[in-house]
């Protein structure tokens, strides 16, 4: 889902930690400079760069003054000489650093990759014709704006990188200020990856979001709205899914793109909403009650397909399928199982503006059905039988990048819950009645403006009927911003 | 269901694994070779001949910095013997997720069958000190463009011939001679044939990198004419454009104009990859009309709005060139790249 898979030159961190870490010996770190405005290298002057001697320079990246002849060192470090000089006014910006980065003409010095850090802050800014109450409830997502006002939408901390030969490493740490103001941490995510296994398949292990569908999987600063689609929120709870296991995802050896995922996880705590969620949270009005796992039926299973297909050489197709198994706290015995469907679909012109024109469309149907055990009242008569409980919805969005660095979207969302009336202990249940199962229509609208591939800029219109809101309808508009530093990991296709 | 569906999967897998044993044929030559640009596709055909089988990633038309990982790149690589990179970051955005989705040990780097053809070449424009993203799309370990020297060509011809030979010794003696009759090409090309035969291609080749090369024209004659004299292909036909001012969208062709002494007085683009603003898009206007510049020189990849209004306001030509291999029409090849790149410059210069 990269609207802007664009690549626009990634400074490695990694160089920085590097020279933190294995500090070359002889080139002593220079002191840090406390961030003065490091006087931007003058792009615009042709500089008469000096002719290079032909001689491959000996491959040993230790001694970066290894220049091919000394006569040539001698004249590079002249001209440094010179150009510091001729520069006057800005004594101490422009250190000649003789020992950093190798001079033009030689081989660039490699440095040990050892952690690629980035720090990303994604905040709103906006407003509702529904009250903060309705409005928490319209946008159930652990991510989307939730107040009238400024909402810090999510803050992540991400650390990654090479391990050995045979691993590498990802993790996520997420940092919120939720309603209250208290400050959140979670472990959103840390994971191992294989680098090395045979036949064309890559284990996964550890904390991570389930693979089910395209959203599911991704991060908050890479959606192309402000907030998540109403059938993720319901179906996978307010963070996602994701908990702790194994992931095996096979490429086929087919002759187009398929590739299978199956993996296996903890179904249970607040981030598996549909399966064992935290014993005292209701769904459809039924208490959870405390689950343990009894056998490997009480993991959570996913299975998944994805397959792309090229059309033509601008058009590319990415269609999937996904299925979960897992059990659910709502009984002993009961099960929830969820399918899904989803389709990408992406055109951009070979000739292409840095990624700018495009036409981006994507879908996803989903659907869960969930075995809610019967209620039984505390005289031991059951007061409602069991049931089988079916909620589904979609999404489908269409972003258009017009102009760069512009791109326009809106966004269709359905869901609902089959109708559902329950006399309980302490009172009836009406799937109208409940936010997280009434019919919901929502439409969406943005425009998000990207100065660089760091920030982003972004306004959205939201047109909200629910049957729980007493007046139906709702109008929300906000206003996004997003900033970006260190290291960039890739974007998905 | 749950059951139901575990089967179907099982199934699935066993038909997928058959379907697998069947089609494997990779065992049998040629090599599948995997380039991310075309430059490298053409130089592993020309090195390679027969003896490999060449996908190119991205086509000349792109730009090389803004390819999206597509699943079906991802397959490319799953079957690729050798994997042909440009490096210096140039493809930081796209390669990785190929690489990881592929899960082929064969082109994983740190293995022999992934080759950074950045490899030995002289790196121009590596910045020093301290860079930080103000300066926008920085390239922290030189300028990616270097396939836009024909000599830088030949090194990148080098190291794909020793990656070839690494993977099959027993063509080794096959991959040599292509590898030379490739340079000698270029050589010839770039210096005429007559001074190649004079002088030798390698002896020309290192005094053109040192600079030394019209010194050492002027000094030496064969024959009773200065060896200047001799001097043919694309250097004698650049020759009117030594030291000519001209004004380029990107810093994309800094190795070209070294090579044929083209000076660049100023960029379209202020900031690599930020969009340029108003003022500095006059003051290029401004410079091209006090330099009298005839060449605003771009890519077609390139946004050709700002680009054409730079050149008509400051009176200049707009000149779309080729970064890679495929980029205009009739830059099929490494020879022909050049061949249209330096007449196009002649003629928009009117020379």
């Amino acid at each position: 889902m990269s609207i802007r898979s664009a690549h626009w030159g990634w400074i490695p961190l990694s160089l920085v930690a590097a020279n933190a870490v294995a500090a070359d010996p002889p080139a002593p770190a220079p002191p840090p400079v406390p961030a003065p405005e490091v006087a931007p290298a003058p792009p615009l002057e042709p500089q008469p760069t000096p002719p290079v001697a032909a001689t491959p320079p000996a491959a040993s990246p230790a001694t970066s003054a290894a220049s091919p002849t000394p006569s040539e060192a001698e004249r590079q470090k002249l001209e440094a000489e010179f150009q510091q000089a001729l520069s006057g006014s800005d004594k101490p910006a422009s250190e000649p650093a003789p020992s950093s980065p190798a001079p033009a003409g030689a081989v660039a010095p490699s440095a040990l990759r050892l952690i690629d850090i980035a720090f990303d802050a994604l905040g709103a800014a906006g407003t509702s014709t529904a009250n903060e109450n309705d409005l928490r409830k319209l946008e159930a997502g652990g991510h989307d704006p939730k107040n009238r006002g400024f909402t810090v939408q999510n803050v992540e901390l991400t650390l990654s990188g090479v391990v050995d030969p045979y691993l590498r490493g990802d993790s996520n740490i997420v940092l919120q200020i939720d309603e209250t103001g208290e400050t959140v941490i979670e472990l959103e995510e840390a994971y191992l990856t294989t680098l090395d296994l045979p036949f064309n398949l890559q284990l996964k292990a550890g904390q991570f979001f389930t693979s089910f569908g395209r959203l599911n999987p991704s991060h908050p600063h890479t959606w192309d709205f402000v907030d998540q689609p109403v059938i993720n929120s319901r179906l996978f709870g307010p963070d996602g899914l994701r908990s702790q296991g194994a992931q095996l995802a096979w490429l086929t050896p087919l002759p187009f793109f398929a590739e299978l995922t199956a993996s296996v996880q903890n179904a249970h705590g607040e981030t598996t909403t549909s399966f064992r969620n935290v014993p005292g949270e209701t769904v459809a009005g039924r208490v959870l009650i405390e689950r343990p796992v009894e056998s490997a039926k009480d993991l959570l299973y996913l299975l998944r397909l994805r397959t792309s297909f090229d059309p033509t050489e601008e058009l590319t197709l990415v269609p999937g399928l996904s299925a979960l198994f897992g059990p659910n706290a709502s009984g002993t015995q009961t099960q929830t199982q969820i399918y899904g469907a989803d389709l990408y679909a992406k055109w951009k012109p070979l000739i292409n503006d840095q990624g700018w024109p495009f036409l981006a469309w994507q879908t996803e149907a989903m659907l869960r059905r969930y075995q809610a055990a019967e209620v039984v009242a505390d005289s031991g008569a059951a007061v409602e039988p069991a049931a089988l409980l079916d909620d589904y919805g979609l999404y489908s969005q269409l972003l258009w990048g017009f102009a760069r660095p512009w791109v326009a979207g809106v966004r269709y969302d359905y869901a609902r819950g089959e109708a559902d009336e329950f006399t309980l202990p302490d009172g009836s249940y009406s799937s109208a009645r409940d936010p997280l199962r009434d019919q919901r229509h929502r439409f969406a609208a943005v425009v998000s403006y990207y100065p660089s591939e760091f920030s982003k800029l972004r306004l959205q219109y939201n047109y909200d009927h629910a049957q729980f809101l007493s007046q139906e309808d709702a109008h929300s508009v906000y206003l996004q911003f997003e900033i970006l530093f260190g290291a960039h990991g890739a974007h998905k296709f | 269901m749950t059951r139901y569906l575990i089967r179907l999967f099982a199934a699935l897998s066993t038909l997928l694994v058959l379907a697998a044993v069947g089609s494997d044929a990779r065992a049998a030559d040629p090599l599948n070779v995997v380039a991310t640009l075309s430059d490298f596709g053409k130089i592993a055909e020309a090195v390679g001949g027969d003896k490999v089988r060449v996908t190119t990633i991205a086509s000349g038309v792109q730009d090389p910095h803004f390819v999206d990982p597509k699943p079906s790149y991802v397959l490319k690589l799953r079957d690729a013997d050798l994997f042909l990179v440009n490096g210096l970051e140039l493809e930081i955005g796209w390669v990785p997720p190929l690489l990881e989705g592929a899960r082929n040990g064969r082109v994983k780097p740190g293995s022999p069958g992934y080759v950074d053809c950045s490899k030995n070449i002289p790196v121009l424009e590596v910045p020093s000190g301290q860079v930080t993203r103000a300066e926008g799309d920085v390239h922290p370990y030189g300028n990616p463009h270097y396939t836009t020297d024909p000599l830088n060509d030949k090194i990148v011809a080098d190291t794909i011939a020793d990656a070839l030979s690494l993977l099959r010794p027993a063509d080794a003696e096959y991959f040599a001679t292509r590898k030379k009759a490739f340079q000698t090409g270029i050589d010839k090309a770039l210096f005429g044939a007559e001074l190649v035969d004079l002088v030798g291609g390698k002896k020309l080749d290192r005094l053109a990198r040192s600079g030394e090369l019209d010194a050492f024209l002027q000094s030496e004659s064969s024959g009773g004419a200065k060896l200047s004299t001799k001097l043919g292909g694309w250097l004698a036909q650049m020759a009117p454009l030594k030291g000519a001012k001209v004004v380029f969208f990107h810093k994309s062709y800094s190795y070209f104009n070294q090579r044929f002494g083209l000076n660049v007085a100023d960029y379209v683009e202020l900031k690599p990859g930020i969009q340029p603003g108003p003022s500095h898009l006059a003051d290029v206007v401004s410079t091209i009309r006090r330099e009298n510049i005839k060449v605003v020189a771009t890519h077609p990849f390139y946004d050709e709005k700002i680009a054409k209004l730079v050149a008509e306001k400051g009176g200049a030509q707009l000149v779309p060139l080729p970064l890679n291999v495929g980029g205009v029409k009739g830059a099929d090849d490494i020879l022909s790249f050049f061949n249209v790149t330096t007449s196009t410059l002649l003629k928009a210069a009117g020379k």
